[in-house]
């Protein structure tokens, strides 16, 4: 886990609130939230840690979006990019919404299925923005 | 447990180095970590409470850009 947090000031320190803080961000956070969910094997704390750390990727992409795309026109892909983030962000909250309803209904039952899925919703979140993004843009 | 919290406060720390809202993401960070070192499950409030942290920067990025 130490190793992780120094990756995570290592590749965002100093950085400015560009596109690349967003992708460094988002997809460590996501990788360090999926340990930390593995890490807590009580299910509704697995689904409340998971979602923080969603919470906190999309604190990043909402600050991006504010910040480096006022304007649809403040940056060329600021046009692709934000529909991308809110499209991401609006499947990655579905995914969650049901793993929570689950640990919350049968905090007993095996939530897995539930959980997993969740976790692909995240980590897909994080990829999209990979994928369609342009680091450099920073 | 305690490598929680320092993840929290290094991403806060991070956050704050490019965002300006470092006082309201250090909130969140700490209720985070307290819930999830708490000896019960979360609470409906604690629930609720990282709902409406999620919905207020849903609302941010949601909202549209100048001349979209």
């Amino acid at each position: 886990m130490k190793l992780l947090i120094a990756f995570v000031l290592a590749v965002t320190l100093g950085a400015c609130s560009s596109l690349s803080t967003v992708i460094s961000t988002v997809g460590t956070a996501t990788t360090v939230y999926g340990q930390v969910t593995k890490y807590y094997a009580h299910a509704p704390k697995s689904v409340f840690a998971m979602r923080a750390g969603f919470d906190l990727a999309l604190t990043a992409a909402a600050h991006f979006k504010q910040d480096v795309c006022p304007r649809v026109d403040s940056q060329p892909f600021c046009k692709t990019v934000v529909p991308l983030l809110r499209t991401g962000a609006a499947k990655t909250i579905a995914a969650l919404d049901v793993a929570e309803s689950f640990v919350r209904t049968h905090p007993t039952l095996d939530p897995t299925s539930a959980i997993n899925a969740a976790e692909a919703a995240v980590t897909a979140f994080a990829k999209t923005e990979t994928d369609n993004g342009v680091p450099s843009h920073g | 447990m305690g490598n929680l919290q320092q993840f929290l406060e290094a991403a806060g720390a991070v956050l704050a180095d490019g965002f300006a809202t470092w006082e309201e993401a250090k909130a969140f960070f700490d209720f985070t970590a307290t819930v999830v070192n708490g000896a019960t499950d979360p609470t409906d409030a604690d629930w609720t409470k990282l709902h409406d942290y999620e919905a207020k920067q849903l609302a941010i990025l949601d909202a549209p850009m100048d001349g979209e």
